[in-house]
């Protein structure tokens, strides 16, 4: 087995500090840029290595990739804001307040999590009320929910936070529209107005409060089973914390937290952040977390599966271990979103799905499409 | 299992399948001496591969990846080597932004180049195939030209043609010597066949070419050969919707495309005589 050029570690390091990669060879420049792209990261440090006018030094190679990767970058965030705006002219007549998440709302904020972030859909919250007038004039507009089955169609509308996603059937672009940050089903849902109280306005949207903004991404990453973009999220909630840290925030942050219920994913995140990105968190708040929810044997087994679902998951760094720490994350996802009863009925649909995958192929269930 | 690392200027991929008739493919179609070792890093690392799932034992299945990442859907195992060949051209056409990219056929004389944009059915591959087998002329891309942008110069891309249905008939013909792949059955595109081109092609795959002119082909029957000359706003329009990276671009893309209709001779011709397009290129145009 060839030796790895960069190790899982140094990655990190390197989201924490762009400037240690600056003596790399053009070998260390291959892994790096493999490995960046495949987690959506390229941008990120395109963009950072810019900011300390340190790309220009770099080898051609690299200047190459990291320019390339900040144009497409730059380019998702002007159609981001063109969809938005599109999606604001359309619903203009209803009075739709549209708050912005994640990546959009780094966007039309413009903090530092906006730097060659990369996307795929565009993430709005509304009102519960106004979801099916919202809807019904996206659906006039173009915007289509894909074709998907009965199961999960019910799935989403009676027991998520979010309806299926619609896709611009011209464009291409994906909504996914929320009246919650978490699945109704958890029983854990916050009531909305602790997190959109306060949100302020761009351009005709709104976005979430520091704390709110920071507390729903870590929410998202954390009550989730799906670890696709873990580096991703779990570096844009480093970035949060270290560019809003303040008195003020910490104790919002904190305050919100214990009102909704979300303390523990708050102890998860500032772990995990400092625990890659050494991210800057005040002692007295880490260890005020840490006496609720620092259980020295449960930390062995968080830290066996989230030092790894967090961490890249390109195939230069899988293990046999990876695998089964991300099927714990999966049966922690799952169990974390739905009551007993109902996960185990999900639990039979999508196993009978998965074994007629196995069994035919990938894409049985993915219609044919006529070119 | 192929492991191999191909220089295909301006790019160096990494490729891997262990289909072995894709390697075959590979080495019957690339010269010898793009065959490098890891001496210089990779632009890109892309495989086709056999798919899993038990469907293998009774329709297997290729799936084409650009480093573990599965853009496409799988496709029947014949068609793995005309997979690995569209699944390079989709990686350049989407992250290789220091160009400005165009669907078309591109060829040249010398260091004059011809664009030939169409849309599939148009002609493009088999007039760009029959041109550049001819003396003097050299074959840049049959699917997409890189433009420098903000220049008329072009960054050759020289690649296997890929030939559907018909043309590889008539390209025998022509070139009873071709060297072809094996065929892919019943693609989205029809069967089809990569040529590989002629030896100057490879051997100036370094040498940027300057347009001169530009020709929207349209192959009919009943026309032996028919031209009309376009206007700069008419070039400009059907230009612009062969630009595959343009939104990409902004701002210099735009400038790119003005800069090469103003000067270019533009032209869109009906043919049903390759022949009868190479005189007229080569007496009236170049």
């Amino acid at each position: 087995m060839k030796q790895l050029l960069i190790e899982s570690k140094q990655i990190t390091a390197i989201l924490a500090d762009p400037s240690c990669c600056c003596t790399f060879n053009e070998y260390q420049w291959e892994t790096l840029i493999r490995v960046l792209r495949h987690e959506g990261l390229l941008a990120r440090i395109s963009v950072q290595l810019q900011q300390q006018g340190l790309l220009d030094a770099l080898p051609p190679y690299a200047q190459k990739h990291l320019h390339n990767a900040a144009v497409l970058a730059e380019n998702q965030h002007s159609s981001i804001v063109f969809e938005c705006q599109q999606i604001r002219k359309s619903t203009q007549q209803h009075g739709v307040r549209f708050y912005l998440l994640k990546g959009a709302a780094y966007v039309f904020c413009g903090n530092n999590t906006n730097c060659g972030r990369t996307f795929g859909d565009i993430d709005l919250l509304v009102n519960k009320s106004q979801i099916n007038v919202v809807e019904n004039t996206l659906l006039l507009h173009g915007w289509l929910a894909d074709d998907i089955d009965d199961y999960d169609n019910a799935y989403y509308r009676n027991w998520a936070h979010e309806i299926p996603p619609l896709k611009h059937t011209g464009r291409g672009s994906v909504i996914d529209l929320h009246h919650n940050l978490v699945p109704v089903v958890s029983g854990r849902a916050p009531k909305i107005e602790y997190f959109t109280d306060n949100a302020i306005e761009y351009d005709g949207f709104f976005v979430l409060a520091p704390a709110a903004m920071t507390l729903h991404s870590i929410v998202h990453l954390f009550i989730n089973e799906d670890f696709k973009h873990g580096l991703r999220d779990l570096n844009d909630i480093h970035l949060l914390f270290t560019e809003y840290a303040s008195e003020g925030f910490w104790h919002e942050l904190d305050n919100l937290a214990s009102k909704c219920g979300f303390t523990l994913e708050l102890y998860l995140a500032c772990r995990y952040s400092h625990r890659f990105f050494q991210t800057k968190i005040p002692s007295e708040f880490a260890s005020k977390l840490a006496q609720c929810h620092g259980n020295r044997l449960v930390n062995l087994l968080r830290d066996f599966i989230f030092s790894r679902v967090l961490a890249s998951k390109h195939p230069l760094y899988t293990r046999w271990s990876n695998s089964l720490a991300a099927t714990m994350a999966l049966v922690r996802g799952h169990y974390l979103k739905m009551p007993w009863p109902i996960l185990i009925r999900h639990t039979v649909h999508k196993s009978y799905r998965m074994t007629v995958r196995l069994l035919l192929g990938k894409s049985f269930f993915t219609k044919e499409q006529n070119s | 299992m192929m492991q191999i690392r191909l220089n295909l200027p301006p790019f160096i991929f990494d490729i891997h399948s262990s289909v072995g008739f894709v390697e075959q493919n590979m080495h019957h179609m690339y010269p010898d001496e793009l065959f490098i070792n890891s001496s210089r890093p990779a632009d890109y690392f892309v495989g086709v591969e056999k798919a899993n799932g038990l469907r293998k034992f009774i329709r297997p299945q290729a799936s084409f990846s650009f480093d573990a990442i599965e853009p496409f859907k799988t496709l029947p195992l014949n068609h793995a080597y005309a997979s690995l060949e569209w699944g390079i051209n989709y990686v350049v056409a989407n992250q290789s932004l220091q160009y400005v990219i165009l669907h078309s056929g591109i060829v040249a004389k010398g260091d004059k180049a011809v664009l030939l944009p169409g849309p599939p059915g148009s002609g493009k591959s088999t007039m760009t195939a029959y041109l550049s087998g001819r003396q003097g002329w050299r074959l840049l891309s049959d699917e997409m030209a890189l433009v420098l942008p903000e220049t008329l110069k072009v960054q050759p891309f020289v690649r296997p043609i890929c030939l559907k249905n018909k043309s590889v008939d008539l390209v025998k013909r022509w070139y009873p010597d071709a060297k072809l792949s094996t065929v892919a059955r019943n693609t989205h595109k029809g069967d089809v066949v990569h040529l590989c081109p002629g030896d100057s092609s490879w051997q100036q795959r370094d040498d940027l070419a300057k347009v001169n002119a530009i020709v929207f082909l349209r192959y009919d029957q009943r026309v032996d050969l028919e031209i009309t000359e376009l206007n700069q706003n008419q070039g400009f329009m059907q230009l612009a919707q062969n630009a595959v990276n343009l939104n990409l671009h902004g701002q210099q893309g735009f400038n790119t495309l003005v800069n090469l209709i103003e000067n270019s001779a533009v032209f869109e011709v009906v043919y049903n005589d390759v022949e009868a397009v190479r005189t007229f290129l080569e007496q009236d145009v170049l």
